[in-house]
């Protein structure tokens, strides 16, 4: 298949919207709700993102996948929500949702001693990701959550590939230094 | 490679660049291992969490029956209520200002008016005074020296009168 031919591809998945939709509301959705940590706030922003998506498939050409595509639309309103969050001078943070105080973690280890320790670590990285810049958020969850290679999040987030990884550095190290690892 | 494994290096193998002089140094030193496989699997519990943490929240799927296509588009409530705060805004402190600053306008107004009558009464005052006199202006005081009274306590009379 050559690459015209990946490229129609790509853009003929949006004929069917309704597959492209179910294929890939959870992923939209888990990425805003991490982000913005409102349920409210990431069902009404996760329609917008296919709704905009919907408005504007005649222009997508098939240069990126069709989960970036939608991943770059759902990182800018996820931004606008979140400066408009800001200037709201009734919001509070504490409304929002604080998955740390639940988190999951696997049961593989030996004691239940390990094991809340291994909740405690996976608590400070919830933590840390809530006061990261909001750059370096975007791009840590992109890449740890949605697993995501640096190219992909450079062309989901509209930067350049070096500027990501430098994003992806100081996030890291800040969770290194909050979650117990090497200084 | 001798010395321990920076956090740098640690970094770039979480983000997949593990060079094979890192990969050597972690197959010999036990605590660079034991750093980088922690941090790994805390990162994975993380994206476990979350994910478990999504689906809790119900981000399983569209709610049934919604379609882009019959949406009606652009819903973050937090637009709307920015503009309906601006209306409230401008209903609350416009609207009193404006009232107010009419309000200073028409007591300003009636001020003038209340003094510009003072100033015609007391212009009507004066004319009516002038077209009273008995006697021209420079004969007043002459007027005034007959009206006064003599040691009797009666005004002066002419001899002529008598």
């Amino acid at each position: 298949m050559d690459a015209a031919e990946v490229l129609a591809t790509r853009a003929g998945e949006l004929d069917d919207f309704d597959s492209v939709v179910r294929e890939h509301w959870a992923r939209v959705f888990r990425f805003v709700l991490v982000s913005l940590r409102d349920a409210d706030a990431a069902a009404t922003v996760t329609q917008d993102c296919f709704v905009r998506a919907w408005r504007s498939r005649d222009r997508f050409r098939g240069e990126a996948l069709v989960s970036t595509w939608l991943l770059r639309i759902a990182v800018n309103l996820v931004r606008d929500h979140a400066r408009a969050r800001r200037l709201r001078f009734w919001w509070r943070a504490s409304q929002l949702v604080d998955p740390a105080d639940a988190a999951w973690v696997a049961d593989r280890s030996a004691s239940a001693e390990a094991r809340a320790i291994d909740r405690e670590r996976v608590a400070a990285v919830w933590k840390t990701t809530r006061w990261l810049p909001e750059r370096q958020r975007t791009v840590f969850l992109l890449r740890f959550v949605e697993e995501m290679d640096l190219l992909e999040i450079a062309a989901a987030t509209g930067m350049a590939e070096g500027t990501v990884k430098t994003h992806l550095f100081r996030a890291l190290q800040a969770v290194r230094e909050r979650s117990g690892g090497m200084q | 490679m001798k010395a321990h494994l920076t956090g740098r290096q640690v970094d770039s193998w979480l983000c997949g660049d593990a060079t094979a002089e890192m990969e050597a140094h972690a197959r010999e030193c036990a605590e660079c291992r034991e750093q980088v496989q922690r941090l790994s699997a805390t990162l994975r519990d993380f994206r476990a969490a979350a994910v478990e943490f999504s689906e809790s929240q119900g981000g399983e799927a569209a709610p049934a029956g919604w379609s882009p296509a019959e949406s009606r588009g652009f819903r973050i409530p937090s637009l709307r209520w920015a503009a309906a705060a601006a209306a409230v805004l401008v209903l609350t402190t416009a609207v009193p200002l404006y009232r107010s600053a009419q309000e200073r306008r028409q007591a300003e107004a009636a001020a003038e008016a209340a003094k510009a009558a003072r100033a015609d009464s007391l212009l009507l005052q004066e004319v009516d005074y002038e077209i009273s006199r008995a006697v021209p202006a420079p004969m007043e005081p002459l007027v005034a020296l007959m009206a006064r009274p003599n040691r009797r306590g009666n005004p002066q009379r002419s001899q002529q009168g008598n």
